[in-house]
């Protein structure tokens, strides 16, 4: 990936569609509507957070717009194209790209090759060996794992398995990428660069939607935040806003909790 | 003593680790609630002292016995029981023999104590779980943890994708259960109606003890909130 | 051969010494492969007749193991139905030169096409089939092929078998004879290990290797993770059809019973997992040591040279779970040459 020089953020583009639009998106299983009706659109260049306690529906949702589950209902366009029930390569061609809540690296493989499957498969469709690796030690370079390129994901810590991921999806070139829960289990010092990373790569005008329980990183990176509840949008806005919306405090305290805190 | 006593937990999966120094009591009779937001590490708190993941540090004494290094049956033998997230009842069975199976610790087949707590479940014996309502399926599951007559049960959420009215029904029994000489150990998402229904609290937060104290006084306090959404 | 891998690009510069190690990496294998093929024809005579048909057996195994090793090592989905391309291709040989007198080269071509269209077109259902629900529906579509064989006699001679005209005005290309199959089972089976070693080290290679590890995961990064299956399915196909093809013309009169014998597939299964599944040098390994353990108990201990055969293979195993190719390499790397270690290197 190539690393433009540290300028001032990049504002949220209003020209041309935007990079994500969902209409409606819903997707059954059996007799559970687990997402139903979500509609929302994020311009290049914004960061969008989505929230939502236990069972809300934010794993379903990001599977739904990356393909790896068919939506029951709505549409899911990408800069203007309808690509709902598409598979996931896809929309990985269509320069998306995620990170998994539970890390999926290639066993077998070094770190260096579990990139280079996406430089060889992703958009950019490589077909030299060396080229291909090469491109995929500037994308481990850029995400801090360059002296481990060798080594096999077995080895690495959770916080440089997660930095694996990172580096797999970007290893895609993206212009959308999703983030599951990449905050998840680590500790206050491990944070921090993550956060470094998402905010080098909002500098550099990527468009990010970050599902995340750790409301320092969202509070952090979002422009705006989406909160999903038994699978559907709540309410959505300003981030200090959301988070105090009695709304969204009923849905993840309990249901009596805010009219209690006003007695 | 306290009848459960954790000091010092340090507990995880593979190399990663979730829970960091956690201590924790629960006194016999009591009703004690575990809260805190997603992937602090209640769940896995749970597991860690169930015996289905291993101890990395710290101790955990139950009934004054060390419970590092034991086997998950040999816990559940001592008098522990672990009511766990999603219910995880047998579906193809019916009411009647997934209460049995959770008697094996005494051979107890007595399904009276669950029919008196819910007489709803009484009037099902021979339905088969699988058909049954997720609130009608988490008493069955509560049931069965109560067969065994543990010194403390754990419940692990019950309140997931219960409508509110149904999550109050349930809780409102859990006094009559630790009166009854089972304590109960409650990790809930829905701090409201934890809180309202416990003695004591711990607020977990990224793997360790954020807040704890009596039910009541941490029911009005903002850092709760705080804790859960980042700003008060 | 190994996964690990340099960056050519970046470490090679103008070093003499490293120009010199990228090249044997990538050409050392090749180099190697062929010697070892010449010695294979230069054996062929100083062999006495029934070793030759002993070797050309192992030749037809490698072959067998490595086509297996592509859908069932590289791509982890486990085919027990292999055997149905084994028949299928030694069938439409048989069946084309026995009754449309077409000759032996060309009828082993349309063969191979036959069994890579037939695994295209069971493929696409099948893959989306995971682990054991795969593994049981191949070897469904194995049996049922064989009764669908037995049940048009006018075709294929049904149970009583099919001859392939080798003599007369009738046989249009003339027995290969011994010498002749030897050398073509060696060239198929060349093939197959330079096939295998193509895949493993291609870009398509990469592919296979994550849609085995994680289906999701390759296909967020851009694998299509159906096409890929399915090519490897064909080819493995192909590879299979060619051996059934020439089996069908060394064997002359070919029986439905064994040509799509479900003990064909186990034995490959074997060869591989005990080689080491996923690895070029593995299915080899697992062919040439089988195939040697088998004839010499059959040899020496003729009244129970299956049961030893059976606990040799038991021990064999459970004592190297990933193979024998995974095992050296693992151990020479982490110097640990502990058999318990390596069981516990791979506790499920």
């Amino acid at each position: 990936m190539t690393t433009m020089p540290a300028t001032s953020p990049a504002p949220a583009s209003t020209v041309g569609p935007p990079v994500l639009e969902t209409r409606g998106l819903g997707r059954r299983f059996g007799g559970l509507q687990a997402v139903s009706d979500v509609s929302f659109s994020v311009p290049a260049g914004q960061t969008l957070g989505v929230i939502g306690p236990n069972g809300a529906g934010k794993s379903t949702f990001i599977n739904l717009v990356t393909g790896h589950i068919r939506p029951t209902s709505g549409q899911v366009l990408i800069d203007g194209k309808d690509l709902t029930g598409a598979k996931p390569w896809v929309i990985a061609k269509a320069r998306v790209a995620r990170t998994f809540q539970i890390v999926k690296p290639f066993r077998g493989m070094s770190i260096r090759e579990n990139v280079a499957v996406g430089v060889l498969h992703g958009p950019d469709g490589t077909s030299v060996m060396s080229q291909a690796l090469a491109a995929a030690d500037e994308v481990l370079e850029r995400v801090g794992l360059g002296a481990q390129a060798s080594r096999s994901p077995g080895e690495l810590s959770v916080a440089d398995a997660r930095r694996l991921e990172f580096a797999k999806a970007l290893a895609l070139k993206p212009r959308l990428l999703l983030l599951d829960e990449v905050m998840a289990g680590l500790r206050h010092t491990e944070i921090e660069p993550s956060l470094e990373l998402i905010d080098s790569l909002k500098r550099e005008g990527m468009t990010i939607i970050a599902v995340e329980h750790v409301m320092k990183a969202i509070l952090a990176i979002s422009d705006r935040v989406l909160v999903l509840h038994q699978g559907q949008v709540l309410t959505s806005g300003a981030p200090r806003e959301v988070l105090s919306d009695e709304r969204v405090i009923e849905a993840y305290l309990g249901h009596r909790y805010a009219k209690r805190q006003q007695r | 003593m306290s009848m459960l006593e954790v000091a010092g937990l340090s507990a995880g999966y593979g190399r990663g680790l979730v829970l960091r120094e956690v201590d924790l009591q629960v006194e016999q009779n009591e009703i004690v609630a575990l809260v805190g937001p997603n992937g602090a590490g209640k769940s896995t708190l749970l597991r860690a002292l169930s015996g289905m993941i291993p101890v990395r540090e710290g101790s955990v004494r139950f009934r004054g016995r060390s419970l590092r290094g034991c086997s998950i049956e040999q816990i559940a033998h001592l008098g522990l029981s672990h009511v766990p997230e999603g219910r995880r009842l047998f579906p193809g069975l019916s009411v009647r023999d997934n209460l049995t199976l959770g008697g094996w610790r005494n051979r107890s087949k007595d399904v009276s104590r669950v029919v008196e707590l819910f007489p709803r479940v009484g009037e099902r014996l021979g339905q088969i779980t699988g058909s049954m309502s997720g609130g009608e399926q988490q008493m069955v599951a509560i049931g069965r943890g109560l067969m065994s007559s543990p010194e403390l049960m754990m419940i692990d959420e019950l309140s997931l994708g219960l409508a509110p009215v149904v999550v109050d029904e349930i809780i409102a029994r859990l006094p009559d259960i630790a009166a009854s000489g089972t304590a109960v150990l409650l990790v809930e998402q829905d701090v409201d109606a934890a809180l309202s229904v416990a003695e004591r609290a711990y607020v977990l937060e990224t793997g360790q003890v954020a807040l704890s104290g009596k039910a009541g006084e941490l029911l009005a306090d903002k850092r709760v909130q705080e804790s859960y959404l980042g700003i008060a | 051969m190994t996964t690990q891998s340099t960056a050519p690009g970046r470490v090679l510069g103008t070093n003499p010494a490293a120009l010199r190690t990228a090249f044997a990496r990538r050409w050392g294998p090749w180099l190697l492969g062929l010697l070892i093929v010449g010695g294979a024809f230069a054996l062929q005579s100083q062999i006495y007749v029934g070793q030759e048909r002993t070797v050309s057996t192992i030749f037809m195994f490698v072959a067998l193991a490595q086509a297996w090793n592509l859908i069932g090592g590289f791509a982890g989905y486990a085919c027990f139905g292999q055997v149905v391309f084994f028949g299928l291709g030694g069938y439409t040989t048989a069946v084309l030169m026995a009754h449309t007198h077409v000759g032996f080269w060309v009828s082993l071509v349309v063969s191979a096409l036959l069994a890579t269209a037939f695994g295209a077109l069971i493929g696409l259902p099948l893959l989306r089939l995971k682990g054991h629900y795969f593994a049981i529906a191949t070897l469904g579509v194995a049996e049922g092929m064989r009764e669908v064989v037995i049940n048009v006699p006018s075709l294929t001679g049904g149970g009583a078998g099919i001859t392939v005209p080798t003599v007369g005005n009738q046989a249009t290309t003339a027995y290969l004879g011994n010498n002749g199959f030897y050398v073509l089972f060696l060239l198929i089976a060349a093939g197959s290990v330079a096939i295998s070693g193509l895949v493993s080290r291609s870009k398509f290679g990469f592919a296979l290797r994550a849609v085995n590890q994680d289906e999701d995961a390759a296909g967020a990064v851009g694998v299509n993770t159906t096409r890929t299956k399915v090519l490897t399915f064909a080819l493995s196909g192909f590879v299979t059809g060619l051996v059934g093809a020439t089996y069908a013309f060394q064997q002359v009169t070919i029986f439905p019973e064994r040509l799509f014998d479900v003990n064909i597939t186990v034995l490959m299964v074997i060869m591989v997992v005990i080689g080491g599944s996923g690895t070029v040098l593995g299915p080899v390994l697992g062919a040439v040591g089988l195939q040697f353990v088998s004839e010499y108990l059959r040899q020496h201990y003729t009244n129970v040279h299956i049961f030893l055969l059976g606990l040799i293979i038991i021990v064999g195993v459970v004592l190297l779970p990933q193979g024998v190719v995974p095992y050296v390499r693992d151990a020479v790397r982490t110097r640990e040459f502990s058999l318990l270690a390596n069981v516990r290197r791979y506790r499920l």
